[in-house]
């Protein structure tokens, strides 16, 4: 995954020329990570230009792509933490869509199992549905997430195992 | 089943995910939006940047002479809330100019020593006798008042040193993980007598784009402390720390943007901030890595 790879003695990129080397290599991938997480496309698209823009501004401390890709990831998680909790709040407030609206469109490129583990996946707790997504769809190892989430490589094993027994007993009762 | 259910998640999500196709224009949004932020800044960092000249400036002519109520901390609602340097914890005699008779203005510190004449009444025991021998050093006692009394446990290490009169500035950085330096805080030091090998006192500490601009007490058991942070910066944290270098509080600000203004409340009702003298401490959360940042310190006396 990572873009810019460095050799010994090679210049340090400056801040622009490592935005768009970094944006190559990871834009995609984190907007479908936020997605993911956020079930939004366009707020998605907002959340990763955010974290690029910081990235950008903070580029005197990084300079380092793999900490780069690092401050993104832990960025847009953060961001997208936000947004959610927003949402969350605006969402009392806003009229209830139907029953799993939101992957009805999809319906046609998805069978109706992985439908099913979408669904089951939406209803986990924040913490779970990130860990698994980052396990799952990121390939993160556990220190990994852990790192991104500011929490302990136990908290992560925990709230994955969590996860997936939540995942398992939602199938089994369909 | 679980390799099942793994294999399932695994590519649920990949094709969920690779139903979302971001529009094509995102390098171009993101850098229009980097340039008006390099112009927004560009029109604002002056403002800040004459400030600091400022600082620097003044650090150099008033740092000696510097009074108890300077450092921008607001006065309480009826009385000053820095401590006089001439009042109880002073060594000299009230109203006496005279730092312990050194022939240096008293003035308020904040660390080791709470004033300059306390500092000098204690000095021979403290310094000549070998106990803080690190006082005699600048950049050491700079490297002592981050790493021991403010308990910040980062490689930190002194970028230079710059000179002032009866004291100096020394400028504290770390490395990114490119092992580049950059600056986190410039602790400015007072010599506590005129002696050539007197010891340093803190006075404050300045970071390059942190400012505590006010620390205020509101009601009772509350402190209000305020300032800018520029560049990026996701949070600010704000500490009291007592004499002891014990941290009685801390709150945080979620400040975000080029050059913004940051407030945190710290205490209430329910963990009232205790009388005493504290050094206030800012600092800015921003870093993936969790590495110390800017850091900035005020004295501060709660009544």
């Amino acid at each position: 995954m990572a873009a810019i790879e460095r050799q010994p003695g090679d210049a340090l990129p400056d801040a622009d020329a490592a935005l768009t080397a970094l944006y190559t290599a990871h834009y995609r991938r984190l907007v479908r990570l936020a997605a993911l997480l956020l079930d939004d496309l366009s707020t998605s698209e907002e959340v990763v230009q955010d974290a690029y823009v910081k990235m950008h501004s903070a580029w005197r401390r990084i300079r380092e792509p793999q900490a780069a890709e690092a401050y993104l990831r832990v960025t847009v998680l953060n961001l997208a933490r936000s947004r959610m909790r927003h949402r969350q709040v605006a969402d009392r407030h806003a009229p209830k869509p139907m029953p799993d609206a939101a992957s009805a469109e999809h319906g046609a490129m998805e069978s109706i199992e992985r439908q099913a583990v979408l669904a089951a996946l939406r209803s986990l707790p924040g913490r779970q549905r990130e860990c698994l997504v980052l396990r799952y769809y990121g390939d993160l190892s556990e220190a990994q997430i852990a790192e991104s989430l500011g929490i302990s490589p136990g908290a992560v094993k925990s709230h994955s195992s969590r996860g997936m027994g939540a995942l398992r007993k939602a199938l089994e009762e369909r | 089943m679980t390799d099942d259910l793994e294999s399932l998640l695994r590519d649920s999500l990949e094709a969920r995910a690779n139903s979302y196709e971001p529009r094509g224009d995102g390098l171009s949004r993101i850098r229009s939006r980097v340039t008006a932020r390099r112009r927004r800044r560009q029109w604002l960092m002056p403002t800040l940047s004459m400030a600091a000249v400022a600082a620097a400036v003044a650090g150099v002519i008033a740092i000696p002479i510097l009074l108890p109520d300077q450092d921008a901390v607001a006065p309480g609602p009826a009385q000053s809330n820095v401590a006089s340097p001439t009042g109880p914890s002073a060594s000299g005699s009230p109203g006496q100019p005279d730092g312990g008779g050194a022939g240096l203005p008293d003035m308020t510190t904040l660390w080791p020593y709470q004033s300059r004449s306390q500092a000098a009444a204690r000095e021979p025991t403290d310094v000549r006798s070998g106990r803080l021998p690190f006082l005699a050093d600048a950049r050491q006692t700079a490297l002592h008042f981050v790493n021991r009394y403010l308990g910040y446990s980062d490689p930190i290490e002194v970028i230079r040193t710059q000179p002032l009169e009866a004291g100096a500035g020394v400028v504290l950085g770390a490395r990114n993980p490119n092992h580049a330096l950059y600056e986190i805080t410039t602790v400015y030091l007072v010599r506590v007598t005129r002696a050539a090998d007197a010891p340093y006192a803190v006075v404050r500490a300045d970071a390059p784009q942190l400012r505590i601009s006010t620390v205020a007490p509101g009601q009772p058991g509350v402190v209000s402390v305020a300032g800018y942070v520029g560049g990026d910066h996701q949070a600010v944290q704000v500490r009291l720390v007592d004499a002891r270098g014990v941290e009685v509080i801390s709150g945080n600000d979620g400040a975000a943007g080029a050059i913004m203004p940051w407030r945190v409340v710290v205490g209430g009702r329910t963990n009232p901030v205790p009388a005493g003298r504290y050094a206030v401490v800012a600092r800015t959360l921003s870093d993936a890595n969790g590495q110390l940042n800017e850091l900035a310190v005020r004295p501060f006396l709660n009544h």
